[in-house]
């Protein structure tokens, strides 16, 4: 074996059948947790099934449980794990429809398409059928809410959430999250409607219990737990100064490209 | 799994691709109606969940005319477009494209894009793509892509009402059009292998390109030419197949995109010596020449020995460490990110090691710059079309434009289709339904023994590819490559089945795409075989010069049992003559 190689025990568990695929696998450097699960489809069982689409860490499709961690399989180097033993498993807290493959759609995918953040933009239909023009956001107000739009969909921060595990009805940190990014940019109206939206009866922001489990594991280092925090507070402040008498205003130029 | 019962949905317009392309179409018809006043009911079908489409990984910028009033124009825009095509564009529909950006831009402002700002909080506009000779790119992070299919996403999800309906991870087998005339298609639900007849009046086809057919390749494992085979395979024509796109700077080993802002914000690319050897190149334009250029120099580079090996590949250097840290934080931050966690290399200390990487295809299904086909109520746009704009090379930035400016006129298009045509809603068709459904159940599922893993073929396929139909092509080694891809062919018919399963079948949906693959890679080849000249990305190492007397022409090709058939048509010329390309 080269020099930095190593054999390591993969154990790849299989819910629908209760059982585990069990492979000794000889990785070296940049070898991925995705390229282990190809390596096995490939030379060991066909039928394993998992997904995966850009291998870059910016699809979000490839999200599993890689000793006990959720994780995206295609940013885990095996020998950063600093195992000989590893267990892969489906991401937690969703449904699994097939060995790795979980349904996004139950807690996820599903409650985010009849809740969209993105509630109304601020501006009439005529200007979105024949834009004129561009907003003023200076750099800093942008730079704030890009952050938050980093967010790939991966689902690793539900799945590392231990209050969805007690609690189904809890919104979780993804859609807080998007909440959130919208609730900063300037160009987005009804904020106090997105604040109704976090708060969602009980299950909302203040179901949270802080634990931080999502910063901890997102991929894209995002604060998802301390987000849903400056929800609360905002929501608070909110119920002294109702945002609707807060007067949001965003400068706008009109383009002379248009005319 | 019987063939008895027809599964049908029904819609007056499906779309078929969720990217950027079938995003902003389907915008674009919700608006129309509104503005009409009518209700119509929308479909959209892919492969993956709309967030997992290969747009999500466009880094780059979006090329724009905003500003006249320092120094850019519409005319510079379609002229750097029309010279980085080597001429091969047609120069009407890169006139009406390149006017069409600026709106597209303000619409995505108007639905909270995070564009990177300047100072006075207005769009900061500084890219200086390749072959771009004004600094029109307009981008939010590396990761324009991405930003843009949120918002799209999250702006349709607020206009919807129940007449917009999503079909997550149903995969197309194929279309049916008889006689010209457009009738459905089928689907296979990857969740459980159920088959479905999707009837409707429209159709828009947004399904993207084709790089895993290359085995380097900067695309995601689902890029594999579904569109262009099924459209294929339909009868409707095909065009320019030849022309794919090589991106100059795919990180090594695999060729993960490094985007070509990383040049645009001005970095250089060294040879073994630490020369930066463009200036032999393009000795204006050095790096930011356009990709098909400098692709070739970087393999000349490798072919004179000036190249390096490491991980197993030969390859250059691209070397940032001088546009500092504040620089690269700003906007490269995600290839950044992704060079140290792939390669453990710091770009503002150490050099990233780079080649070549299969990227984008210019050629794709022949529409009109209205994104009609050759059948009536099937439109194209995005990268699985060819109207052409990008001619035998397409500009760095060009491609996210392309993508929301017809995805946009092709709903546009579509709903003036139906009102002012009144297309019927034909029934559905049984017989097709359950060919599909043979094929699938016993033409696969019920296959005993196979000596082949669909995983080697896949593996041949793309070597083949790359060796011999690559960067450098030759007769020879082209008709090598078709009499492999025919062999392949055959050798699928009796691969062995690994997995019987109906729940989320994986192995199944690889063999189908492969299947799509493998007619690709030979339509492509038989072009690039047929065209006796270089131009723009199709470089033929025995007829090395563009001959615009015999070749300013696009090729097409149309279906036919025995095998592709092919003729040509004239490109579209309307105010520059084709001169040798300086940069």
């Amino acid at each position: 074996m080269e020099t930095g190689r190593k054999n390591v025990l993969v154990s790849i568990y299989r819910p629908q059948l209760k059982k585990f695929i069990y492979v000794t696998i000889e990785v070296g450097k940049g070898t991925t947790i995705l390229d282990v699960l190809k390596y096995v489809k490939r030379n060991v069982d066909g039928s394993l099934a998992f997904r995966y689409q850009c291998e870059m860490g910016s699809c979000g499709s490839c999200g599993v449980v890689v000793n006990g961690k959720p994780v995206l399989a295609c940013q885990t180097e095996v020998l950063s794990l600093k195992r000989d033993k590893i267990l892969i498993k489906p991401l937690y807290n969703f449904p699994v429809i097939k060995d790795l493959v979980v349904d996004y759609d139950s807690i996820m995918f599903k409650r985010y398409r009849s809740n969209p953040p993105m509630i109304k933009v601020n501006c009439e239909f005529d200007e979105l059928v024949n834009p004129q023009g561009e907003f003023i956001i200076p750099p800093s107000i942008q730079e704030r809410a890009s952050i938050y739009a980093r967010c790939i969909n991966c689902g690793i921060c539900m799945a590392a959430c231990p209050t969805i595990s007690s609690n189904r009805e809890f919104l979780g940190p993804y859609i807080l999250l998007s909440i959130y990014r919208y609730y900063l940019d300037p160009r987005v109206g009804l904020k106090d409607k997105l604040l109704e939206r976090a708060v969602f009866r009980e299950a909302g922001i203040t179901a949270c219990h802080y634990v931080r489990a999502c910063t901890k594991a997102c991929p894209e280092d995002i604060e998802v737990a301390e987000v849903i925090q400056r929800l609360k507070r905002d929501f608070l402040k909110n119920l002294i100064v109702p945002l609707k008498q807060q007067r949001l205003e965003v400068n706008f130029r009109s383009s002379a490209i248009m005319k | 799994m019987g063939d008895l019962e027809v599964e049908v949905i029904s819609h007056d317009i499906l779309i078929v691709g969720a990217g950027i392309t079938g995003l902003r179409a389907a915008i674009e018809i919700m608006h129309q109606l509104r503005i009409l006043r009518k209700k119509l009911s929308i479909g959209i079908i892919s492969k993956v969940h709309p967030l997992r489409s290969h747009s999500v990984s466009a880094e780059g910028g979006l090329g724009v005319v905003l500003s006249i009033e320092r120094g850019d124009s519409f005319e510079l825009h379609a002229w750097d477009t029309v010279k980085g095509g080597d001429f091969l564009c047609d120069q009407d529909a890169v006139e009406f494209f390149v006017r069409r950006i600026p709106r597209e831009v303000l619409f995505l402002e108007h639905i909270c894009m995070p564009w990177l700002r300047n100072p006075d909080g207005t769009l900061f506009q500084s890219q200086r793509m390749g072959g771009h000779s004004f600094p029109r790119g307009v981008f939010a992070g590396d990761k324009t892509g991405h930003y843009i299919m949120r918002s799209l996403y999250d702006y349709l999800l607020s206009l919807s009402d129940d007449s917009l309906t999503f079909y997550d991870e149903y995969f197309v087998l194929a279309l049916n059009i008889e006689n010209e005339r457009y009738k459905g298609l089928v689907a296979i639900d990857i969740r459980d292998s159920s088959l479905t007849y999707f009837a409707s009046r429209a159709l828009i086809l947004a399904m993207g390109g084709l790089g895993r057919v290359f085995k380097t390749t900067t695309c995601a494992a689902g890029v594999t030419g579904d569109g262009m085979a099924i459209a294929y395979r339909a009868g409707l024509l095909l065009k320019d197949m030849e022309f794919t796109q090589w991106h100059p700077t795919g990180l090594v080993p695999t060729g993960v995109l490094i985007s070509e802002a990383a040049r645009g914000e001005g970095g250089y690319l060294l040879n073994r010596h630490g020369e930066r050897f463009m200036k032999y190149y393009a000795p204006n334009r050095m790096e930011t020449a356009p990709r098909d250029i400098v692709t070739r120099a970087i393999m000349w580079e490798i072919e004179k020995g000036n190249g390096v090996e490491s991980h197993r590949v030969k390859h250059v250097w691209l070397d940032l460490r001088h546009l500092g840290r504040k620089l690269i934080e700003e906007r490269l931050p995600f290839i950044s990110k992704m060079v140290k966690r792939k390669l453990g290399i710091d770009p503002t200390q150490e050099l990233i090691p780079v080649r070549p990487s299969l990227h984008y295809m210019m050629g794709g299904i022949h529409t009109d710059m209205y994104g009609r086909t050759n059948v009536k109520g099937v439109f194209a746009a995005g990268e699985v079309a060819c109207v052409s704009i990008h001619g035998a090379n397409r500009l760095g930035t060009n491609a996210l434009a392309e993508c929301l400016v017809f995805g946009s006129i092709v709903g546009e298009e579509v709903v003036r289709y139906i009102i002012e045509q009144s297309p019927p809603l034909l029934e559905a068709d049984r017989e097709f339904y359950r060919r599909c459904s043979r094929k699938i159940f016993n033409g696969i599922y019920s296959r005993e023994g196979g000596e082949h893993s669909i995983y080697d073929l896949m593996d041949t396929l793309r070597e083949t590819m790359e060796y011999k139909v690559g960067v450098f092509r030759n007769e020879k080694d082209l008709l090598e490559a078709l009499k492999k891809i025919r062999e392949l062919k055959t050798m699928l018919g009796k691969v062995r089945v690994d997995d019987k399963d109906s729940i989320f079948n994986t192995w199944l949906i690889d063999y189908l795409q492969l299947e799509n693959m493998l007619d690709i890679a030979e339509l492509i080849t038989v072009c690039a075989f047929l065209r006796r000249e270089s131009r723009g990305s199709h470089y033929r190492v025995d007829y090395p010069q563009r001959d615009d007397e015999k070749w300013l022409c696009h090729s097409i090709l149309k279906y036919s049992p025995e095998g592709p058939q092919i003729s040509y048509i004239p490109v579209v010329v309307t105010k520059w003559r084709p001169v040798e390309r300086m940069y």
